[in-house]
């Protein structure tokens, strides 16, 4: 589903955020995305995203070259990633169902079968009752949840998550997982970019582990590659 | 709190759902999101009044003033037409011509098709008039024989009403036998032609000056919103919205500020003809004219309103194809 072939990407400034990263996630796998700041976790959810594209290297989104996608295409890969934000990327001029309803408004879906979908989404997250509420007014552990529910209202193929437990408590952070861990049951491709590691020791799932923009283990957890790089 | 998976339809059919839209259903979305960003981009202006009213009145000044030009221009050519009705020609006729070929020439004349009137004036009435006007008698009564030769009068049709047409009705004239000499006070009339042509240039060029001006206006005032909406637009982004969804809020709201400011114009103009109109028939009838002051039509009128709006739709293009480009999620 997500394939990177060598991939490295160098920012205009110089430096270099990626070397040479090769790894396969195939449909339906959940894999977690591990490294210090810096170590180009967010640099790897952009190629998918295309918010950047690679400076040499190949990255295939469900058997399609990134490199060959031109522009004016770009939005219609990301209606079919599913994206959820450290810092939420919520819209405070509107309620909360407008904020999970947008991705639906893009895509042109007729209004009755936008309700249904947006509640579903929202009952799944566990605010079906906040709907009509700003996201302001809401916790960060709900805004996170708001998040989710607009990056799977559209049903995507794949769900990325940039550091999605990164200011809650292991409480929070734990329901989060474990709301990434359905949508995967589910036949989501699921990549969480953290560096909450007790989270990622818990839950022995596959971990693509960065350091210095090279990716350095690629299996279970290991301790000593993140520990020591 | 949080429910299990249970309620979730199967993986295979979650993919295909996504793709299921069929065309009809993606133009109605299409044509749903024109009139969502029709009506809320009018909204958005509605909520901030104060501001809204500012930018429309910038928008209705510029374009009411080459408009009130164009109509003064409109009632000054109205005003021309009515004194070129009372142009006259004077045909000399040879003071020897015999009465004969007098009657022949002013019978043919009296046929051309230009012609509205045409009047003899003999040389005897010609020489009492004169004694009347001059109060020269003594010294017309001294000479020997009337020196005034036979006049036609002939007053063209309405039609006539450029110099060409008519210096060719006076080619015409001349060409006649017997016929000495035709005057014709054109001088007046070839001036205030043309300074007709100079003013309507003018105008013009004002009127496309301006229209530059409401252009940039609404230009600015979009790129300020799109400034104030930049998140929004981030967002929008990132969820897989293209540059057409992103534009069409911003277009809708430079159609509205060129459509509010064209309306606001009009009737600035409207306020403006019927506060003349009272003392301008007052005038008119001091000079005995039955001259009314002319106002725009309703068609003009609309012309200019929904010209205002491609306007303000061209300016927020402007904005928005210059800007829009530069935020992009990060």
């Amino acid at each position: 589903m997500i394939h990177f072939d060598n991939v490295s990407k160098r920012y205009s400034e110089g430096h270099d955020a990626l070397l040479g990263v090769n790894f396969e996630l195939a449909l339906g796998e959940l894999a977690f995305l591990t490294g210090h700041s810096g170590a180009g976790k967010s640099t790897l959810l952009k190629l998918i995203m295309l918010m950047e594209r690679p400076s040499r290297g190949q990255v295939l989104i469900g058997g399609k070259h990134l490199g060959r996608m031109r522009n004016h295409q770009i939005p219609y890969l990301r209606r079919q990633i599913g994206v959820v934000f450290q810092n939420h990327q919520l819209l405070f001029d509107r309620t909360v169902f407008d904020n999970v309803a947008l991705p639906l408004q893009i895509s042109g879906y007729p209004a009755k079968e936008m309700g249904r979908r947006v509640r579903a989404a929202l009952d799944k997250v566990g605010l079906l009752h906040k709907e009509t509420d700003n996201p302001l007014s809401l916790s960060g552990g709900e805004q996170q949840r708001v998040g989710i529910a607009r990056a799977v209202v559209n049903k995507p193929k794949i769900l990325l998550a940039d550091e999605p437990t990164g200011n809650l408590d292991p409480a929070l952070s734990a329901e989060i997982i474990q709301l990434f861990q359905d949508f995967n049951q589910v036949g989501v491709t699921v990549l969480i970019a953290t560096h909450d590691i007790a989270l990622i020791q818990q839950l022995g799932r596959r971990v693509l582990t960065l350091a210095g923009g090279r990716l350095l283990g690629d299996g279970d957890f290991v301790h000593d590659s993140v520990a020591n790089p | 709190m949080m429910k299990s998976t249970d309620t979730s339809p199967p993986a295979k059919s979650r993919g295909a759902k996504q793709t299921q839209q069929t065309l009809s259903q993606v133009a109605s979305a299409w044509f749903e999101h024109h009139k969502d960003s029709f009506n809320d981009s009018l909204r958005r202006l509605l909520a901030t009044p104060l501001q809204s009213l500012l930018t429309w009145l910038v928008v209705a000044i510029s374009l009411a003033l080459p408009a009130t030009l164009f109509l003064v221009l409109e009632n000054v050519q109205q005003l021309g037409q009515g004194w070129r009705g009372n142009t006259q020609i004077s045909v000399f006729l040879e003071p020897k011509a015999r009465d004969g070929a007098v009657q022949k020439v002013r019978a043919r004349v009296a046929e051309y098709d230009d012609v509205e009137n045409i009047e003899l004036v003999s040389p005897k009435a010609a020489l009492a008039e004169f004694e009347r006007h001059s109060g020269l008698g003594d010294v017309l009564d001294s000479l020997d024989d009337n020196p005034l030769p036979t006049v036609l009068i002939v007053t063209p049709k309405a039609s006539i009403d450029t110099p060409e047409k008519l210096t060719q009705l006076r080619e015409q004239l001349i060409a006649e036998p017997v016929v000495e000499h035709v005057q014709l006070d054109m001088g007046w009339l070839r001036r205030l032609y043309e300074i007709l042509v100079l003013a309507e240039r003018l105008v013009m060029a004002l009127a496309g000056l301006l229209a530059l001006g409401v252009l940039l206006v609404v230009g600015n005032t979009i790129r300020l919103a799109i400034e104030n909406r930049r998140d929004e637009i981030v967002v929008v982004k990132l969820v897989g919205g293209t540059d057409g969804f992103v534009r069409r809020p911003f277009l809708y709201t430079g159609w509205w500020y060129g459509v509010g400011g064209g309306v606001l114009a009009m009737l600035l103009l409207a306020i403006g003809t019927l506060w003349l109109s009272g003392p301008v028939s007052t005038l008119a009838t001091l000079y005995r004219s039955e001259y009314q002051l002319t106002g725009l039509d309703l068609q003009l009128a609309f012309i200019i309103i929904a010209g205002a709006g491609v306007l303000g739709w061209l300016g927020a293009w402007l904005a928005v194809s210059r800007h829009l480009s530069h935020i992009q999620p990060r």
